[in-house]
């Protein structure tokens, strides 16, 4: 446990740590959180979810049969058809002559490298906003909070769009534009979570204890508060998958046409929606269960760290 | 700035010394609250005077009991005094050094002598951390005292495991508790925890607000009987805080009443039971049962009515006159009475209204009968 030397009573400490380490074990909160989210059919059904789509998006070029965005069958679409199942292609050919299944497939991953990086991105920004906002108050905390105000009362997927238009045809510019609107969100949600924390007896018994300012915002207040901003996190996921999409469809995704990605298929198929509305079906599908699933995984979540929820 | 002149009693005696049989002077202390008002831009629209001039001195050893209505500032008092909330007036003056002065870091490093025991044992731990993080973290910033190092080695995490260990088992629990986290254990536990994280680190006062009254009837005898055990144990001074005068009555040395954040009355435990003479302790009094059958039949039981006005806007004169009984037209309501000596009447006792002597006498009645408890009935 610990390196240094046992200069007294060797033997007591000794048994005094075996003592504490025989039968005794205490449950933290999050092991209590992770046990009632076992016990909790929708978790367990959201975990499934996300577990597919992530292993879908790890393992893709494994379960692709054929590389993305060839279009190598272009001369078997018409006009007025693209084929369906067949032996080769699975779920048949997309508009522009490549397999669909491959599409979908590598769209999964495409979907899960931007939901994770945007959201990390707003993660990231809301957490510094939102720490020096509640951790400092005063004039910082009007500062931050008068941009928060500001920025959230811009509708969050115009933001993204005139973000994503402003940073030009970058494939980065999806993520940051989808980050930066979820920026404002969780700084707001972690300074009130602070605030209300920061009114806890244990805050005053910290400093009663003669704890620095610093060492009490940073290992007491924080941790404490971040448990429903890991919710929204997690739910932001799901908003974040559904944004790209959206911002695909109006056309601001990556430059490349290519690059497989669920909304952008939705795009591309919608004008064959009265003849093969299984080309607009499969993606809005997949956008939709993987979304789900993730906010099925956040709200179990949120239920199982409500200090309510506990005995 | 804040509010009127106080009106303090005669300022006694000058600050005492270090080392002096008090340990905490407590002369004039305000802690106001500004009432902010505005959308844009606050602006300070009054005060909420919490705390609003209090004098009193804690010897040495003692246990002093600060009782009173739900609202009437025993909290904010307590807190004034380490300066989690910050005064606005007045001295505090602890072991001969005056605590307002400090500047944050001589303040952070004098915590470790002031130590708080809070009211919700729950809320007072961090719920993320286990009992030995909670123990052994007041050690990591000030270190082991030198009685304790002698007694557990050098300071290192070892004999801070050791320390946390030995003051588990003072306060009466296993030490397979160090493992677990705040939410395992019951009320009582809890406030056992507390208790240990405060005494963990040698302090000279500590403060108990409200120490038992979230616990369970059943528990609160042993919650107080530890406190008067660890008094023994480790030489401590307390300030009890109760909103019920049962509470402290048994181990307090000296009880003082507070109303609408002033002292009203200062005395002995003992003669504070046996002859309350403020009427607002009266008016306390009345509410609780005495076991002693002569002073039950005998004594003045008057009803309080009314709510405790706001303390933003405290009723001129004596802050009481909206509620006493005893109400005189002629100064109540235009004079306030100081927290004044009463001599020869009651020794060692100080009173905040003009007709104490009068009252104890029997020569004032109350003026409205409605509110005498009637002696056979009550
Ligand atoms: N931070 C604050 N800001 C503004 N007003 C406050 C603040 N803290 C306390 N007050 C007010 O000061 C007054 C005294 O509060 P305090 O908590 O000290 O009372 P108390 O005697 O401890 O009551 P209780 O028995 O309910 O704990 C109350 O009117 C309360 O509303
Ligand atoms: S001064 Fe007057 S109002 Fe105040 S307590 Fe005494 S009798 Fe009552
Ligand atoms: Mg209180």
């Amino acid at each position: 446990m610990t390196a240094e030397p046992l200069s007294a009573r060797p033997q007591a400490l000794t048994d005094l740590m075996g003592d504490v380490g025989l039968d005794e074990r205490g449950t933290s909160l999050w092991q209590g959180a992770f046990q009632r989210l076992r016990r909790n059919p929708s978790a367990i059904i959201g975990a499934l979810i996300v577990l597919a789509f992530v292993l879908v998006a790890v393992f893709a070029p494994l379960i692709a049969p054929y590389e993305p965005a060839k279009s190598q069958w272009i001369d078997q679409v018409t006009p007025s058809t693209v084929p369906g199942h067949s032996a080769e292609h699975l779920l048949g050919l997309d508009p522009l002559g490549s397999d669909l299944f491959t599409q979908l497939v590598y769209g999964a991953r495409q979907s899960l490298i931007i939901g994770i990086v945007s959201t990390a991105f707003g993660l990231a920004g809301g957490v510094i906003l939102g720490t020096l906002a509640g951790g400092l108050g005063g004039w910082v905390d009007t500062l931050v909070m008068r941009l928060v105000d500001i920025l959230l009362s811009i509708p969050s997927l115009l933001l993204a769009v005139s973000i994503a238009a402003m940073l030009g045809q970058r494939p980065s510019a999806i993520m940051i534009a989808i980050g930066a609107a979820q920026v404002p969100i969780f700084a707001r949600l972690l300074r009130g979570s602070m605030l209300a924390q920061r009114n806890q007896d244990y805050v005053l018994a910290s400093f009663s204890l003669g704890l620095r300012r610093r060492t009490i915002v940073m290992s007491h207040v924080l941790p404490n508060s971040l448990g429903p901003v890991i919710v929204q996190a997690t739910l932001t996921l799901a908003t974040a998958i559904i944004e790209v999409a959206a911002l695909s469809y109006l056309g601001l995704g990556a430059p490349d046409p290519a690059v497989a990605e669920w909304g952008r298929m939705l795009v591309k198929a919608q004008d064959r929606l009265q003849s093969d509305p299984h080309l607009t079906l499969l993606p809005g599908i997949c956008i939709a269960v993987t979304a789900l699933g993730f906010t099925l995984l956040g709200e179990s979540l949120r239920e199982a760290l409500d200090p309510k929820s506990r005995r | 700035m804040t509010s009127s002149e106080t009106v303090s009693g005669p300022a006694p005696s000058p600050p005492p010394a270090p080392g002096s049989d008090v340990l905490l002077s407590v002369r004039g202390l305000q802690v106001h609250f500004p009432i902010k008002r505005g959308l844009v831009f606050d602006r300070t629209v009054g005060h909420v005077r919490a705390v609003d001039g209090v004098d009193l001195d804690v010897r040495r050893g003692q246990t002093y009991g600060l009782v009173g209505e739900s609202g009437c500032g025993k909290s904010t008092f307590g807190r004034g005094l380490l300066r989690l909330e910050e005064p606005t007036g007045g001295s505090v003056i602890f072991d001969g050094q005056d605590i307002r002065s400090l500047k944050p870091e001589a303040l952070r490093l004098m915590r470790r002598r002031m130590q708080m025991v809070f009211q919700d044992p729950l809320a007072s731990l961090d719920p993320r951390q286990s009992v030995q993080s909670l123990l052994s973290e007041p050690l990591t910033v000030h270190g082991l005292s030198t009685a304790d190092a002698e007694e557990f080695g050098r300071d290192s995490s070892s004999s801070h495991l050791a320390k946390a260990a030995a003051m588990l088992e003072v306060v009466g629990l296993p030490r397979g508790a160090l493992a677990k986290y705040p939410h395992e254990f019951s009320g009582g536990q809890r406030q056992r925890i507390g208790i240990a994280r405060a005494m963990i680190l040698n302090p000279d006062l500590v403060i108990a607000d409200e120490p038992v009254s979230a616990l369970d009837v059943s528990v609160q005898a042993q919650v107080i009987n530890l406190l008067e055990h660890l008094q023994d144990l480790l030489g401590l001074t307390y300030i009890v805080i109760a909103h019920d005068l049962a509470v402290v009555r048994h181990i307090s040395d000296v009880i003082g009443v507070m109303y609408l954040g002033r002292l009203v009355e200062e005395a002995p435990s003992d003669d504070l039971y046996a002859q309350p003479l403020h009427p607002y302790t009266i008016a306390l009094m009345s509410a609780i049962p005495i076991p002693d059958p002569e002073i039950e039949d005998h004594r003045e039981r008057i009803l309080l009515r009314g709510d405790l006005p706001s303390p933003a806007n405290p009723p001129s004169g004596c802050r009481f006159h909206t509620r006493c009984p005893y109400r005189q037209q002629t100064r109540c309501d235009t004079e306030e009475p100081v927290l004044r000596d009463l001599g020869a009447v009651a020794p060692g006792r100080r009173v905040a209204c003009h007709y104490a002597e009068e009252i104890l006498a029997g020569q004032i009645a109350i003026s409205d009968p409605s509110l005498q408890i009637d002696p056979v009935a009550g």
